[in-house]
């Protein structure tokens, strides 16, 4: 009787594109441990951030919005060039003069999946709120690529180098505006889902979301007047606050005893999230603060936060791999397949690395490397807790 | 019996949860029927969890028709 509908998902297409994404993550750790706190380090980051919801928004857009869904492995090709940019962009930072052609590759990219997103979510019947979230997301990574692809000139030799100026706006259309806006969206069903909880104060936790993308895009127009930043950041930390206080209501009233594994990385991760703001905050008076701000904000809110929901979303599609390529195969539960020591120890290596790591780029930056041993230790726990937890529905059954 | 739910309109979780919750009463040889916007998927896992079989197909106006009994 287990028959399923696949026609709203694309197990093979996503897998695929999440793959590439924890390459760029694993090259992420190795850099940070071979170069310190390093531009291609972060950009390694940034590659596993963009491409990992590229993956999840192609999974979820059909399942939430009742969007189109996309060919099969459609998504393969949308991610190429963004793979391909932030490759070449990564290996600029490290000494190759690739950063004209990286810079293409990111924009072309960039506007072409934005474009290709954009255009499933006017097509889509529901949830139009989460819908017009990712699609302010869509656009902020544009926005974010282009002004990227400006510096790449600059950095090539092309422009001149004032433009490197609007780093700062770069980094907060990519942090606050892009990833940040999409995980808010998707927590709004994910952290419910994964608990087993009833929705609590839709429409306050609405407010507080659209509140913060409001500031995001606030402290975009005006990221060099102090003061006007100060604000957009303290309402940011605001909408941050209630979001959170909602969804730990949420958790309260779970059907689930147990605590998702999911759920555990994402309450972490949000810890991260308001003391990135908070540290934002403070570079507006104290500069080397904003170190510790991209830091958090980085391995703390984004990269946390995608891992931990990887669990259920890698778990997923192996479980729905497996079932589509043998049918009728009694499949071991995904409740019991997540490894939770091997993943809790993951978090604790994780969060441990991401305070030392933002430690010491504001106060100590000869011990950045020493800093990230544990958040390395923590990757590399979690590898072995994705290799586990895929093994029984990919490399075989019960 | 057949237990019919109309889950339609009800934004992601509250369909799970209903269906959930729903089961909670479900007796063996009943069988639960529930029409939803979408494809359930991760309802999925929590079904074979509490080992009970399932399909699940798409009807003409692009709902989803779930059915759901003990094994």
């Amino acid at each position: 009787m287990q028959a399923i509908d696949a026609s709203v998902s694309d197990p093979r297409g996503s897998g695929g594109v999440l793959t590439l994404a924890l390459t760029f993550f694993a090259a992420g750790c190795v850099l940070v441990l071979a170069t310190g706190a390093s531009l291609a380090a972060l950009h390694a980051f940034a590659a596993f951030i963009v491409l990992a919801f590229v993956a999840a928004s192609n999974q979820l857009i059909p399942v939430l919005t009742g969007a189109p869904v996309s060919a099969p492995r459609s998504v393969l090709l949308a991610a190429a060039p963004l793979a391909a940019g932030f490759a070449l962009l990564v290996a600029s930072f490290l000494g190759a003069p690739l950063f004209g052609a990286a810079g293409a590759l990111l924009l072309l990219g960039a506007v072409g999946w934005s474009g290709w997103t954009i255009s499933r979510l006017l097509g889509a019947p529901l949830e139009r709120s989460i819908a017009g979230m990712i699609g302010f997301a869509a656009a902020a990574l544009v926005a974010a690529a282009a002004i990227g692809a400006a510096m790449a000139c600059a950095l090539a030799g092309r422009i001149g180098l004032r433009v490197l100026t609007l780093a700062p706006l770069h980094a907060l259309l990519a942090l606050a505006a892009f990833a940040s806006t999409a995980i808010l969206a998707i927590s709004v069903r994910f952290v419910p889902m994964f608990a087993l909880a009833h929705l609590v104060g839709d429409r306050r936790q609405a407010i507080a979301r659209w509140t913060f993308v409001g500031a995001a895009a606030f402290a975009a127009a005006c990221f060099d007047h102090p003061n006007a930043l100060r604000a957009a950041l303290v309402a940011m930390l605001g909408a941050l606050a209630i979001a959170g206080s909602g969804h730990l209501h949420e958790l309260r009233v779970r059907l689930r005893k147990h605590l998702d594994i999911s759920l555990r990385y994402a309450g972490v991760a949000w810890i991260c999230a308001i003391l990135a703001v908070a540290a934002a905050l403070g570079a507006t008076w104290w500069p080397p603060a904003a170190y510790a701000a991209v830091t958090l904000a980085v391995l703390g809110w984004a990269n946390i936060t995608i891992v931990g929901y990887g669990y259920k979303i890698a778990g997923f599609l192996a479980w729905q791999f497996a079932r589509e390529r043998r049918p009728g195969v009694v499949l071991p539960t995904l409740s019991a397949a997540v490894p939770e020591r091997c993943a809790v120890a993951g978090l604790l290596l994780l969060t441990t690395g991401t305070l030392a790591t933002a430690s010491a780029l504001a106060v100590a930056p000869a011990y950045v490397r020493w800093a990230f041993v544990p958040y390395a230790g923590g990757a590399i726990a979690v590898f072995v807790s994705y290799a586990r937890l895929a093994q029984p529905y990919v490399g075989g059954t019960r | 019996m057949i237990v019919d739910l109309d889950n339609r309109g009800l934004p992601p979780p509250e369909p799970m949860m209903h269906i959930l919750e729903a089961l909670d009463t479900l007796a063996r040889g009943d069988e639960m029927r529930a029409l939803l916007d979408r494809e359930p998927l991760f309802l999925y896992p929590e079904l074979d969890d509490r080992e009970l079989a399932y399909d699940c197909s798409r009807n003409d106006d692009g709902s989803y028709t779930l059915r759901v009994r003990y094994r």
